[in-house]
Order: structure tokens, then sequence, then C-alpha cells
């Protein structure tokens, strides 16, 4: 499934918070990860798992003052953007890689014409006329699906739906053609019919521009249905990792079979159609600034053995492709 | 009004950020001035002490005024009536905007709409030009003046309490009560006045500056009692003198910020302690 | 749209005719209201009143007459706009107002001008700027500036720079006989006018900083920001176009509220620094107990208050396209 060679490679990459004066604690903690052209690779885990810090580390978008890459490369496409200066950064944002963020009804500035707010990235990276922005902008905004684009652009954010307004920010994201779409739970918002909507046209355009998509979602259906790849984040860790298909089939970290006997599934091919009760993962992802030295999911997790609290787990590949980061995974469950 | 035990935790709580410890500081003075300004100047505050025009930190910490009386004396006296007025105006304004605020919150319907209408008037007129028309007609008495600041001042009070107590009537303890049976009266003095409280007290503090100011305001224009010293009065007076005695406007000046600064300075940290989603 | 806009200020306006209607019923009850005989109060109580000036009065107010037609006339004069006669000025009231009007709105005007342009600058500097030094000096100043009364500041500023230094006029709005028109006198004007309204400013300046720091902060904070630089736009723009003008919308809906404070407010200016206003007309009219001319300032700024109210509204509608195009304030 793994297409050419990937547009996006994250390695060992550390972003740490601000606890006192002196101190840091990590939130994202040596995750490893690639995206390549045309595909979808789904971030899954509960909130506070790190999903969004992850994305945001990869734009620096975090507020330096209490945050820091500690340590890590993003390779796009050759270049190692971890490295880059605020200024440098400014020209990747919106231009090599774009975000979409989980609040269309925020996310757009209420007093600036949306047109105006798709233009204004066309403006600021190609440096293109006003003129041509605009025509472009509802050019872009056609290509989302929005109906009489060039009235629409001369409208306000409140004069729009939210799945209108979640088409705005993608078009805006979408604004230079980027490499990589990080999508942040871009459909938690919106109503059941406008997410598949929402979905579908990322993942139309995301053959049409050809990019990378990073799809980070909490609903394992919605990864089900679009993405080719998971990965799944505990506690700011990358646990595990695998093809769609694999990873539906039998996932092997005991924190992704939780997740996923957590969800109701509707979808017959994951477990044969056999339906099982719901269960729920008891407790709570502990806080990243009290982390001991074992697994972090030891203490929730049914099959922790004492070696889990003494020693962080490694990821490692397994017989079946996927890449597990549990002791325990080799055993038989 | 707050429960023995939550007293010391609230006063340690102001006390614990350093806005909160200063405003404590320069408030407890002002009021050990203002309780033992007669033990300290036993002779009053209009009496000749010496010489007139006497520059302050020689012979009289503060100097004297063009009738050689003193003018720490005066700062002492000046801040009961500042205390004086800036607390009873409140009371009066924290009773007024509670009663109309929590009637109309409360009820809605034509009571509110009523205490809305009321309520944009005193907002729309110039609340210092109207204090000075009451005060004028009236005559400049104390309880005139304390009287006429609350009467423009009790309305933002009524809309904020209004606005509480709408939010609290609807949530789910105040139905609990309704379908219980407990009277209207009970369920707003025993159950949503105790959740309206900390924005009561906060408003309430600020209050107290502001009355203070517009006392000072009026008896600067000359429209305190005449018998009594107030800052105010004090920078008025030294005004046709400004050339010769600046302390004379310039110390009872400080004094009236000072005090104003206190409060704000408590009003700030006691909103950081009781609403701590308003901090900032 | 711009019937749409004109029918929404036409509102607001209509909106304050029932509030000056009830100042009116207040101005006519307060007098009543005074110790002793209305018409005694009304000529003033240093006895210089004219048996002609009494035998007026209660015309004007018709005090021989039951309470509802005194009333009913006191309306119907104030409908043409006629607030009485001053004794003390020898003049109609509503003209002796007319006459102080300008020089009130040029301060208010200034002040208004240089406190909400300041403030929300050092305001959106501290948000900005946060937690640095000079967040730390532009708050601490402010809050200093919050707790300092108008007329002090005013008497700080003639102490130190008309009085020590000599950099400006201690009082007026002009030079005794300098030229009354012409490009020079309109820099006298200025040059009279630079303390007072400093001096006005101030605490609103001081007021508009602590507002736009908060709103600029979590304006700073919102979803659309991060949207904003998440599209590679430098801090300056995202600042200047999308950050400030939402952070303004409540320093405007408090500067609207602050009219009425500031008429206030400019009384006690124009009385420290003699500036020929109203608020000097009042403060002359309080000092000689004219207690009519008060009442007729007093209802006068009540409508210029209505009035500017009014003009807030046109200014929010052209900042904020919510009120414009749904005819009504959102959240």
């Amino acid at each position: 499934m793994n297409a050419s060679k990937p547009i996006l490679d994250v390695r060992g990459l550390r972003t740490e918070f601000r606890k006192s004066r002196k101190t840091w604690f990590p939130v994202v903690n040596d995750v490893d990860f690639h995206v390549s052209a045309g595909e979808t690779l789904a971030i899954v885990g509960e909130s506070g798992c790190g999903k969004s810090m992850l994305a945001h580390s990869l734009l620096q978008l975090l507020p330096k003052r209490i945050s820091r890459l500690a340590a890590g490369d993003i390779w796009l496409e050759g270049r190692n953007i971890a490295k880059l200066s605020e200024e440098q950064m400014r020209a990747v944002r919106g231009k090599d890689i774009s975000m979409v963020f989980q609040e269309p009804m925020t996310s757009l500035n209420p007093l600036m014409k949306v047109g105006q707010q798709i233009a204004e990235s066309i403006i600021e990276h190609e440096g293109c006329s006003h003129d041509e922005a605009r025509r472009r902008s509802v050019a872009l905004m056609d290509l989302v699906g929005i109906p009489e684009p060039a009235v629409r652009a001369g409208q306000y954010p409140f004069e729009l739906s939210g799945g209108m307004r979640q088409r705005i920010v993608i078009a805006i994201a979408l604004a230079c053609r980027p490499k990589v779409l990080i999508a942040d739970e871009p459909t938690t918002a919106l109503d059941v019919t406008i997410q598949a909507q929402v979905l579908e046209l990322i993942d139309r355009l995301k053959t049409e521009i050809g990019m990378g998509v990073i799809l980070i979602t909490h609903d394992l259906g919605v990864v089900a249905e679009w993405a080719q790849r998971v990965m799944v984040m505990y506690a700011g860790r990358k646990v595990e990792e695998a093809d769609v298909e694999t990873f539906f089939s039998g996932p092997k970290h005991p924190y992704s079979a939780a997740l996923l006997a957590s969800v109701p599934r509707p979808d017959a091919i994951i477990n044969g159609g056999r339906v099982e009760p719901l269960t729920e993962i008891t407790g709570t992802v502990p806080p990243m600034d009290q982390l001991g030295p074992g697994c972090s999911f030891a203490d929730r997790c049914e099959r922790s053995a004492d070696i889990c609290l003494a020693q962080q787990p490694q990821i490692e590949m397994l017989s079946n492709g996927a890449r597990v980061a549990c002791l325990r995974a080799g055993e038989n469950a | 009004m707050l429960s023995n035990s939550a007293k010391p935790t609230l006063l340690r709580k102001i006390l614990s950020t350093p806005t909160g410890a200063i405003g404590m500081a320069l408030l407890t003075t002002v009021i050990l001035l203002a309780l033992f300004a007669s033990v300290l100047f036993p002779e009053g505050p209009f009496e000749m002490v010496g010489a007139p025009f006497r520059p302050p930190f020689g012979e009289y910490l503060f100097g004297t005024d063009m009738l050689g009386r003193d003018i720490a004396a005066g700062i002492a006296y000046g801040a009961r009536i500042s205390l004086l007025v800036g607390a009873v105006a409140t009371l009066v304004i924290v009773l007024l905007g509670t009663v109309v605020g929590g009637l109309a919150g409360y009820y809605g319907g034509w009571i509110d709409t009523a205490a809305m209408r009321v309520t944009e008037f005193f907002q729309t007129i110039p609340t210092f030009i109207g204090a000075i028309v009451i005060v004028a007609v009236l005559g400049p008495t104390l309880p005139n003046i304390i009287g006429a600041i609350a009467v423009v001042s009790w309305a933002p009070l009524a809309r904020l309490v209004r606005a509480e107590v709408r939010s609290v009537k609807g949530r789910e303890f105040v139905e609990a009560c309704l379908s219980l049976g407990m009277g209207d009266m009970r369920i707003l003095v025993v159950q949503i006045l105790p959740n309206v409280l900390s924005t009561i007290v906060v408003a309430g503090s600020l209050m107290v500056a502001t009355a203070i100011l517009f006392e000072a305001g009026l008896s600067f224009l000359g429209l305190g009692d005449p018998n009594i010293m107030t800052w105010g009065f004090m920078i008025g007076a030294g005004r046709s003198a400004i050339r010769t005695a600046w302390w004379m406007v310039t110390i009872p000046g400080i004094a009236v910020l000072l005090t104003v600064l206190a409060i704000n300075l408590i009003g700030d940290a006691l909103n950081e302690a009781l609403n701590p989603r308003a901090k900032r | 749209m711009w019937f749409a806009n004109a029918k929404y200020v036409l509102g607001r306006v209509l909106h304050g005719i029932p509030i000056i209607l009830a100042i009116v019923v207040v101005n006519f009850f307060l007098i009543r209201l005074a110790p002793g005989d209305a018409a005694q109060v009304l000529a003033g109580e240093s006895g210089a009143a004219t048996a002609e000036y009494m035998r007026q009065i209660r015309e004007q107010f018709g005090l021989d007459q039951p309470l509802w037609l005194q009333f009913v006339n006191y309306m119907k004069n104030l409908l043409v706009f006629d607030l009485g006669f001053s004794f003390r000025h020898n003049r109609e009231i509503s003209e002796l107002i007319m006459d102080r009007l300008g020089a009130t709105a040029l301060l208010m005007g200034t002040s208004m001008v240089l406190s909400i342009g300041f403030g929300i600058l050092l305001g959106a500097i501290a948000a900005v700027r946060d937690r640095t030094l000079l967040s730390h000096v532009i708050m601490i100043l402010a809050i200093v500036t919050y707790a300092t009364p108008l007329f002090w500041v005013g008497l700080m500023l003639i102490i130190v720079f008309a009085l020590n230094l000599g950099w400006f006029p201690t009082s007026g709005i002009a030079t005794i006989g300098a030229p009354v028109d012409g490009f020079e006198y309109a820099i006298d004007v200025a040059h009279h006018l630079v303390l007072p309204a400093i001096a006005l400013s101030f605490f609103y300046m001081a007021l508009y900083t602590r507002l736009m720091r908060a709103s600029m902060l979590e304006t700073l904070g919102q979803d659309f920001i991060k949207t904003a630089r998440a599209k590679g736009l430098s801090s300056s723009n995202i600042v200047f176009r999308h950050a400030l003008r939402n952070a303004i919308i409540p320093v405007l809906t408090m500067a609207g509220v602050q009219v009425s404070a500031m008429l206030g407010g400019s009384v006690i200016i124009e009385s420290v620094f003699g500036w020929p206003g109203l608020g000097l007309l009042a403060y002359e009219a309080l000092f000689s107990r004219d207690l009519n001319l008060l009442l007729g300032i007093f209802f006068l700024s009540s409508i210029l208050v209505v009035l500017t109210n009014a003009i807030v509204d046109v200014i929010y509608t052209l900042v904020d396209p919510r009120i414009r195009l749904n005819g009504g304030r959102h959240a």
C-alpha cells in the first residue's frame, strides 16, 4: 500500500512544555512517522494523548514562551523544517504544510469576508495581485463545493453554515496546493451528514492535488473509511502503527485493542460480523508531567506485568507488519 | 455574609497576590488614620495651628494651608468622610441594585421590562451632572451627597445582578427547589443570592472606589457639607493658592489616589480569588 | 443594505426618546422636591432676584396652576426648546447653552480621540508584549491613573506644565486680545486645549488600556488567530489585520457607555481650566444658585448622551458586519 517516497518524514520528534522556570516535560515523545503523496495517515488516541500537540509541533504553532521542539527532525521533501527559524517557518505554513482545525465556527475571522481570508494566503505566499488572488479564491471555493462562490466570497463567516465554513477553512488550507494537509479533528463539530461530505472532499482533493493527509481523529469509524495507515498515540508516544487492514483485523497494543473495543462498530469486516459488548477503558490518560519510567499505559492495562512499570517499551515490528511499543505484544493475548 | 470558615482563606488569597497585599496595606493605613484622627489631632481639622503657607516636611508633616490649618489633620479627618461615603453609598447601591436586579432577573416579564427601562434611564443620564443637580437642589448635606451618589450609580449593578440571577435561575437545583414547592422569596434569598454573592462583592468593592472619587469631585466643586473637612474640599480650597503652595492641592490628591488605588487593587484581587475564570 | 443600516440607526435614536422624556419628568419634579418655595429655589437664594424675575419664573413654571397643567406647559416649552431665562446671565438659557456647546464638544471630542486612540494602542502593546517589562510598566501606570481624580490630574498638569515650565496657558480657550479667527486663532485654541484635553482623557485612557489589553489577549487566543498563523501570515499582519479590529469592539462599546461619565468629567475639567463650555457654565450656575440653568444643562447633556450613543452605534455598524447585516448586536 505504501506508495512512493514519503513527502513528510518525522524522526524522533520530541516536544516539551515548560513546567517551571528550568524544568520541561515532554508532550510528544520520540515519535517517528511518515506520510506519502496521495496517502492518508490517521493519528488516533483519546483526548490528551498528544496527537494535537504533534500536529501543532509540525508547523511550530505552539507558543514559544511555554513550549519547545526539544529533539528530532521533520523532513519535508529532503529539507529539515524542524531547524527553521520562525521567519523561514512562515513560508512553510499554509504553503507546503496546511492545517484544518476542529472548530469551523470559530476558525474564521468574524470581521473579514471569507473570500479575502482565502486570498490572504495566496497573496502572502505567491505575491500575486489582489485581483488574481480574488479570482483564485473564488475558483477554490468552487473546488471545495461552495455554490455561487463569487457571491459567497463577499460574505462574512456568520452568514455561512458550519459545513460551509469548514469548506472555507479547507479552501484556505488548499489555497497554495500544499504538499501535506494536517486535518485536526476536522469534522468533530459538524453534523454526521456534513462530516461525510467534508471527509469525502478532503479525500478527493488529496488525489487531485497529490498531497499527503494527516488525519487526526478519535473516531475509528472515520479511520476505517478514509485512512490507509493508522498511528495510535498514548501519553505523547506512538504505541502502534499499521496498515488500516492490519490494524482493524487485530490491533496488537493493548491500548489500541481497548480503543477499538470501546467503539460501536457498524462495520462487519472488523470482527467477522461478531457483535461484542462495548467496553470502556477505565481510568484516564495520565498527566504528561507525571509519567513514571515504565509504560505509561501500564496502570490502565489489563495485561501489565511488573516489567511494564519499570521499562519503557520500544517500537518493534511484528510479523504481521504492525509496529508496536509493548513489552508483551509478542506474547499471545 | 461569607461563612466563617471561608473568611480566613479569602483574606489569605487576597494577601497572597502582590496587588492584593499592597491594596490591603494601603487601605489598613487609611482606616487606622481615620480611626485615630481625633487622637492624633485632638484640635480638629479646622483649627489654626500655626503660620499659614508652611511648606511640608518641616514643622508640620504636610504643611499648613492659607489659614494656618494643619494639612495632616485635614488628611486624617478627610479619611473618615471618604471611607464613610464610600462604604455607605456602596451599601445603598448594593441594596438597590440587588433588590431591583434580583427581582427583575428572577421574575422576568413586565417586572423585568420595567426595571430594565429604569436602569437604562439611569445609565443614560450623565451621572456626575445628575449628582450635582440633586445635591444642588436638595442642599449639600452628607446624607444628600451619599444619596445622590447612590441614586446615579446603582443601575449598572442592577443589570449585573439581573444577568447573574437569570443564569443561576436556569440551573437545575433551582428547578428542583421549585418542584419541591419552595416559595419564590425563599429560593431567591436562600438559593440564588449566595451564588450571585461573589459577583456582588467584586462589583461592590469597585463601587466603593467610584463613590470616593464622586464625593471628592462634588466637594471639590464646592458641593460638600461646609461643616465637614474632606479631601475634595481641601483640593478645591487649595486651587486659589496653587501658584504659591503646591502642597495644598497635591497632598490631598495623593490621599484620594492612594485610597482609591488600594480599593481597586483589593477589588482586582477579590475578583481573582472569587471568580478564577475571569482571571487575567 | 444601506437602507437597513439607516433604519437600524433611526431605531436607536428613537429608542432614546422615552429616556429624554423621562429626564424631562425628573427635571420637573426635582425642582418641586427642593425645600421651600419653588420660585425662590429657582431664583436662587442670594436674594438678588427682582420681583420681575420672580414673576417671570412663576409664569414660566405656572406655579399657581394645578400640577398637571404646570407639567403640560413645561413640556410645551421644552418642545420648542424653550428652557427658560437665566436672570444671572440675562439671556435665554437655550442660547447660553448653544453658545457653550462648541467648546465642550471640542474638548470632549479631542479627549475621546486621545483616550480611545492611546488606550487601544497601549492596551494592544501590553497584550502583544505580554509578560515583558514594557507591558508591566504600561499596566502599572494604567492602574495608578485609573485611581486618580480628574481634577487633581488637571491641577498637577497646571502646576508642572503651566506654572513651572510655562509651556501652556493655565486657563481659558484663547489668549485675550489675540486674533479671533483664522489660522492663528486655531493654533491659539489648540495651545489652550492641550492640558484640559490631556487631563480629561487620562482616566479614560487608563480604562481603555486595561480593557483593550484584556480583549486583545482574549482575541489572540482565539481559533481564527491560529488559522491566520497556520496560513503563514507575519505576526504584524496577524495583529493588525486580524486581532486588532476584533479586540476593539468591546472598547468601542465601553466608550459609548462612558460618554455620559465623560460629560461629568468635563464639568470638573472645564472648571479647573476655565474652559468656557457647558461644564464651566454648570459650575457658574452652581455658584450663583441658578438652578433653572443647571437643569437646562442637565437636560441638554442627556440629549447629548443619547445622540452620542447613536453615533457610537453607527461606528459600531462600520466595524462589525454582524450588526450591519442583522440589524442587532451579537455577542
